[in-house]
C-alpha cells in the first residue's frame, strides 16, 4: 500500500522535473532562473524526504538563496530580453545531441535497474532528531574530511580572487582600441 | 625641508604598523606550530620544533619584506631567532646530559615510505650533534649580532638576514637529522644559502661567478654524497644513522679496496671534500670570500665547511669498518693542511689568507678523523669555530674600518686605531698558532699526537701536521704584522675607526672562547699534573668509538712532541715577526731568491688553471663536438621525423577541435554514452 | 491496484536514482542545446543537483553519513564554478554585448 511518503516523493519529483524542463526551455533567462530556484526548492524537499535536513537547509540557503541571487543579479546587469534564437542551430548536431542525451538516460536507467536490487526500506535512522544527524555530519566533516575541507577553503579563496581579477579585466586580448 | 621631514614622519609609522602586523601574524604561525607540536607531545618535541622553526620564522619574516632597508629591525629579528635557537639548544643539551647522556630524538612525520625505503622526518641530539648545535647557534647568534653593524650600510639587509636565517635552519637540519636523507636536505640547503650569500652582491660579476663556482664544485661533491647514500641503502636497506652504524659493526672490518662499505665511504668522503673544501675540491672556498665577511665567518669557517667532518664523525663506526678509506681521509687531510697553508704564506688579501687557513685547519680535522681520532676532530672543529669565526669577524671589522679595503699591503699599524679588534684578533692569533693555553693548542696537539701514536696513524702524517703548524704560525704572524703592527701603509683619505659595540661584543665573546674553549679537552699528560679531567673525551665516550688497538702512549713522547710543535711554531712566528716588522725588506729578497717556487705557490699551484685547462675546457669542447655531430645529425633528425608524423596526424584531428564548446560537450556526452554502453554489456 | 504495479510505484532507492538520471539528462540537454551562457551555467547546476540527489539517496539507504559530506563539497564547487562562470559571462558581455556561447570560440590561443 502506498504511503504518504511515496506520494510526497512523486509530488516532489514532478515539481523538480517540470521546473527542470522549464529551466532549459524558457526563452527568457530570467524565467529560467526563477524555474531553477523552484527546482532547487524541490531538490531540498527531496533531501528532507531522505532525512538530510541540514543539507536541505544548506541547499535552500546557499543554492536557492545565494547562487540564485547571483544569477539573477548578473541577468539584471545584462538587461537581457527575450531571445529569438534560444537554442543552438544545426540539424545534425541537434539530433546527435538529443540522441546522446536519450542514450545516456536510457543507459543510466538500465544500469540502475540491472545492477541494483530494489531496496524498499532504508535502514532506520538510529536517531530521528535533526540535531543528531547534523552532529554526525559535523563530526565526519571535521575529522575524516578535514583535509579536504581545508583544501576546498583554499580553492574558494582562489576562486574568489580569480573572479575579482576576471571582472577587473577590461576587454582582455580582444580589447578594441577605440 | 619642513615638508620632507613631515612626510617622513607620516610614512614611518605606516611601515612600522605593516611590519608589526606581519610580525604578529608570523608569530601567531610560529606559536601555532610550537603549540601544535607541544599538543599532547613531549617537551622535547617542542624544543626540537622551536629550535628548527625559529630560524625558519626569521627567514620568512625577513624574506617576505626583503626590500626593506631597515637593517635594525631585520637584524634584531634574525638575531633573536638565532638566539631562541641557541636557548633551545642549551635546554636540549642540558636535558640530554641530565638524562644520563642518552640521545634525545623527535619523530615529526613519515617523510617518505616507498617499498623498503622508509624515511621519517626524525631528529636526534646526541653528544656529537650537541656540540654542533651549540657551536652553530651560539657562534651563529654572535655572527648575526655582528652583521647588524656590518650590514647597516647595505641596500638589502633584510635579504641578507633572511638568507642567514635560512642557512641556520638548513645547517640545523643537517646536523640534527637522524638519517642521511634529512642530512642531505640540509646539506643541499646550506649549499644553496652559501651560493646565495657568496653572490650576495651579485651585480659584481666576479662575485656572482664565485657563487656559481662554489655551487658547481659542491654539486660534484654532492653527487658523490648521493652515490654514497645509494650504496649504503643498497647495502644495509636503511638510511638511518644508528642502524647504519650498527650494521657496519656487524659486518666487521673490510680490508679490501673494492668492498661495498669502502666504496660507500669513499663516495661519502668525496661529498665531504666538496663541502669541507679538501683536495681536490677545495678551489671554491678561497673564491667564496667574495661574500660579506660575517658570512665567511659563519658559513665558510665555523659551520658549513665542517659538515664533512661532522658527517664522517657521525658515521664513525662505518668509517672504522673501512680502514682503507680512513687512510685516504688522513692523507688528503694532511696534504691539504700543508698545501693550503703554503698558499696562505703568499696571499695579500686578508680574507684569502684566512680562507686558505680555513682549508688548512679543515685538513687537520680530516687528518684527525683519518687516524681514527674522531673526538679530536670534533674538538678541533669546535675550537676552530671559535678562533676562526673570531678572526673572520675581526677581519670584517678591519675591512669595515678601512672602507672595504682588503689588501694587507695597504694596512699596518692598526693596533692603535682598532684596539678592541686588535686585542681580540691577538687572542685568535695565539689560538691558531697553537700557543698554550689557548684553544688551538689543545686541539691541534691532540691531533698531532694521535696522528703519531694511533695505530691508524704514521709518523709521516705527524710530520705533515707539524709542517702545516709551522707554516700556520708563519702566515698568521705575517698577517698580524702586516695588518696591526709595523708602519702604517694606510692610504691617505682612509680613517680607520673602531667598530660599533654590536660588532665588538661578538669579538670579545669569541675572544674569550678562543682562550678558554680548549680547556674542556686538556690532554691527560697535562691534566694529570693539574688535576683537571678531560671533559670532552669523557663527554664523547660512547657516542664515538675509540681508536681500535690504541695503546696507552708514553707521556714523555707526548710531551716531547708537544714541545717540538710549540717551539717550532714559536720560532716560526718569531721569524715572521722579524721578516715583516723588523726588516720589512727581507721577504722580498727571499721571494726573489726562490722566484720560481714563489710564483708557483702564490699562483696557488695553478690548480684553477689546471682544472680549466685539463678538465672544464675539454669537457665543454667535447660536449660542443658531441652536439655538433651526434645531436644535430642523428638525434635531431630523429625527433624531427617523429614531430612531422605527429603534425601530419594532428592536422587531420585538428578539424574536430573547432572551438565550439557545445560540440565539445557533445563529444563528452557521446563518450559517456559509449562508456555506459560498455558497462552495461 | 495490482501487486506488480504497486511494487513498481513503492518508492525505493531506484526511484531516486532514476529521478536523478532524468534531471541529469535535462541539465545535459540544456548544456548541449542552449546558446545563452547563463542558461548553460544554470543547466550545469541542474546536473550537479542531480548528482547531489544520488549522494543523499545512497547515503540514506546505506546508512553512511559520508555521502552528505560529499554534497557539501559539490555545493562548494558549484558555487565556485558559478562565480567564475558568471565572471566570464560578464567579460563576454562587456565585449560583445551578448552572452552567446559561440563567442567563447574567441578564447582560443
Amino acid at each position: 500500500m502506498l504511503e504518504l511518503a511515496d506520494y510526497t516523493f512523486y509530488f516532489l519529483a514532478a515539481l523538480v522535473l517540470i521546473s527542470g524542463i522549464a529551466v532549459i526551455t524558457a526563452q527568457n533567462p530570467i524565467f529560467s532562473a526563477l524555474w531553477l530556484a523552484l527546482t532547487m526548492i524541490g531538490v531540498a524537499g527531496i533531501f528532507v524526504s531522505l532525512d538530510a535536513w541540514f543539507v536541505a537547509g544548506v541547499q535552500l540557503i546557499v543554492y536557492a538563496g545565494a547562487v540564485m541571487v547571483l544569477f539573477v543579479m548578473v541577468i539584471m546587469l545584462f538587461d537581457l530580453r527575450h531571445e529569438i534564437h534560444a537554442f543552438s542551430r544545426g540539424i545534425l548536431s541537434g539530433f546527435l545531441k538529443l540522441a546522446s542525451a536519450g542514450i545516456v538516460l536510457g543507459l543510466i536507467v538500465g544500469t540502475v535497474y540491472r545492477s541494483a536490487e530494489t531496496v524498499f526500506a532504508p535502514p532506520p535512522v538510529e536517531t530521528d532528531k535533526m540535531a543528531d544527524v547534523t552532529k554526525a555530519l559535523a563530526n565526519t566533516l571535521f575529522t575524516k574530511y578535514i583535509f579536504s575541507f581545508e583544501v576546498i577553503g583554499v580553492l574558494l579563496l582562489v576562486i574568489a580572487i580569480g573572479a575579482v581579477t576576471l571582472s577587473r579585466i577590461r576587454g582582455g586580448t580582444h580589447a578594441s582600441h577605440d | 625641508m619642513g615638508s620632507t621631514g613631515h612626510h617622513h614622519h607620516e610614512s614611518a609609522p605606516v611601515n612600522l604598523t605593516k611590519s608589526n602586523l606581519m610580525f604578529v601574524a608570523l608569530s601567531a604561525l610560529l606559536l601555532g606550530g610550537i603549540g601544535y607540536s607541544l599538543r599532547g607531545a613531549t617537551a622535547v618535541d617542542g624544543l626540537f620544533a622551536t629550535l628548527l622553526l625559529a630560524p625558519l620564522f626569521g627567514f620568512l619574516f625577513n624574506g617576505l619584506r626583503f626590500r626593506s632597508p631597515n637593517a635594525m629591525l631585520s637584524g634584531t629579528v634574525a638575531t633573536l631567532a638565532a638566539f631562541v635557537s641557541f636557548v633551545c639548544s642549551v635546554l636540549l643539551v642540558v636535558k640530554m646530559s641530565g638524562a644520563g647522556g642518552a640521545p634525545l630524538s623527535a619523530q615529526f612525520f613519515d617523510w617518505m615510505v616507498v617499498g623498503d625505503l622508509s624515511v621519517s622526518a626524525g631528529f636526534l641530539v646526541d653528544k656529537i650533534s650537541a656540540i654542533m648545535i651549540l657551536v652553530i647557534t651560539g657562534v651563529g647568534t654572535l655572527i648575526h649580532l655582528f652583521s647588524v653593524g656590518y650590514m647597516s650600510h647595505d641596500e638589502r639587509p633584510s635579504k641578507y638576514f633572511a638568507y642567514l636565517n635560512l642557512f641556520l635552519f638548513n645547517m640545523l637540519l643537517l646536523v640534527l637529522g637522524d638519517n642521511l636523507l634529512v642530512m642531505f636536505v640540509g646539506w643541499e640547503g646550506v649549499g644553496l644559502c652559501s651560493y646565495l650569500l657568496i653572490g650576495f652582491w651579485f651585480s659584481d660579476s666576479e662575485k656572482a661567478a664565485a657563487g656559481m663556482k662554489a655551487f658547481i664544485t659542491n654539486r660534484i661533491g654532492d653527487a658523490g654524497f648521493l652515490l654514497g647514500i645509494f650504496t649504503l641503502f643498497f647495502l644495509f636497506g636503511t638510511v638511518n644513522f644508528s642502524e647504519i652504524n650498527m650494521r657496519a659493526v656487524q659486518f666487521g672490518i673490510e680490508s679490501g679496496w673494492a668492498g661495498p662499505m669502502t666504496l660507500a665511504c669513499l663516495f661519502l668522503f668525496i661529498g665531504a671534500t666538496g663541502k669541507s673544501a679538501q683536495i681536490p675540491l677545495y678551489v671554491w672556498l678561497p673564491d667564496a670570500m667574495a661574500g660579506p665577511t660575517p658570512v665567511s665567518a659563519l658559513i665558510h669557517a665555523a659551520t658549513m665547511v665542517t659538515a664533512g667532518v661532522y658527517m664522517i664523525v657521525r658515521l664513525n663506526p662505518l668509517f672504522l669498518a673501512a680502514p682503507n678509506v680512513l687512510h685516504v681521509v688522513a692523507v688528503v687531510g694532511g696534504v691539504t693542511a700543508v698545501m693550503a697553508a703554503s698558499i696562505g704564506l703568499t696571499q695579500w688579501d686578508i680574507k684569502k689568507v684566512l680562507a686558505y687557513s680555513t682549508v688548512s685547519q679543515l685538513g687537520y680535522m680530516f687528518l684527525a678523523a683519518g687516524v681514527g681520532a674522531f673526538g679530536a676532530a670534533m674538538f678541533h672543529l669546535m675550537t676552530h669555530a671559535f678562533f676562526k669565526a673570531l678572526m673572520f669577524l675581526g677581519s670584517g671589522s678591519v675591512i669595515h674600518a678601512m672602507n672595504g679595503e682588503q689588501d694587507i699591503r695597504k694596512m699596518g699599524a692598526l693596533q692603535k686605531k682598532l684596539p678592541i679588534t686588535y686585542g681580540t684578533f691577538f687572542l685568535g692569533w695565539l689560538a691558531i698558532i697553537g700557543m698554550p693555553p689557548f684553544a688551538g693548542f689543545f686541539s691541534k696537539d691532540e691531533i698531532l699526537w694521535l696522528s703519531f701514536h694511533s695505530p691508524l696513524g704514521h709518523w709521516s702524517l705527524w710530520l705533515l701536521g707539524l709542517i702545516g703548524a709551522v707554516m700556520t704560525a708563519f702566515y698568521m704572524t705575517r698577517l698580524m704584522a702586516l695588518t696591526f703592527w709595523g708602519k702604517s701603509r694606510v692610504p691617505a683619505g682612509v680613517n680607520p675607526h673602531e667598530s660599533p659595540l654590536s660588532m665588538t661584543i661578538p669579538l670579545m665573546v669569541l675572544g674569550l672562547l678562543s682562550v678558554i674553549g680548549g680547556w674542556i679537552g686538556i690532554p691527560h699528560v697535562i691534566g694529570h699534573a693539574l688535576h683537571v679531567p678531560n671533559v670532552l673525551e669523557h663527554w664523547l665516550e660512547g657516542a664515538i668509538h675509540g681508536i681500535p688497538g690504541l695503546q696507552p702512549g708514553s707521556a714523555a713522547t707526548e710531551i716531547a712532541l708537544m714541545g717540538i710543535s710549540v717551539s717550532l711554531a714559536g720560532i716560526s712566528a718569531i721569524a715572521a715577526f722579524t721578516c715583516y716588522v723588523r726588516r720589512p725588506e727581507l721577504p722580498g729578497h727571499l721571494a726573489a731568491r726562490v722566484r720560481g717556487l714563489y710564483d708557483l705557490v702564490s699562483n696557488k699551484y695553478f690548480v684553477d688553471e689546471f682544472y680549466f685547462g685539463k678538465l672544464i675546457n675539454p669537457l665543454v669542447e667535447g660536449s660542443r663536438n658531441l652536439w655538433a655531430y651526434v645531436d644535430v645529425n642523428f638525434i635531431d633528425r630523429g625527433t624531427y621525423l617523429v614531430s612531422d608524423m605527429v603534425r601530419g596526424v594532428g592536422s587531420v584531428a585538428r578539424t574536430v577541435q573547432n572551438g565550439n564548446l557545445q560540440q565539445y560537450a557533445l563529444y563528452i556526452a557521446l563518450g559517456v554514452a559509449a562508456t555506459l554502453f560498455l558497462v552495461m554489456r | 491496484m495490482p501487486a506488480m504495479t504497486e511494487a513498481l510505484l513503492k518508492v525505493s532507492l531506484n526511484h531516486y536514482l532514476v529521478l536523478s538520471a532524468i534531471l541529469f539528462t535535462l541539465g545535459m540537454l540544456g548544456v548541449l542545446l542552449r546558446k545563452n551562457v547563463i542558461v548553460i551555467l544554470m543547466s550545469i547546476e541542474l546536473m550537479l543537483n542531480a548528482v547531489n540527489i544520488t549522494f543523499i539517496a545512497f547515503s540514506r539507504y546505506s546508512g553512511n553519513i559520508d555521502g552528505q559530506v560529499m554534497v557539501f563539497f559539490v555545493m562548494t564547487i558549484a558555487a565556485a564554478e558559478a562565480a567564475v562562470g558568471l565572471a566570464l559571462a560578464v567579460l563576454i558581455f562587456k565585449r560583445f554585448k551578448e552572452v552567446n556561447i559561440r563567442y567563447f570560440e574567441h578564447l582560443r590561443g
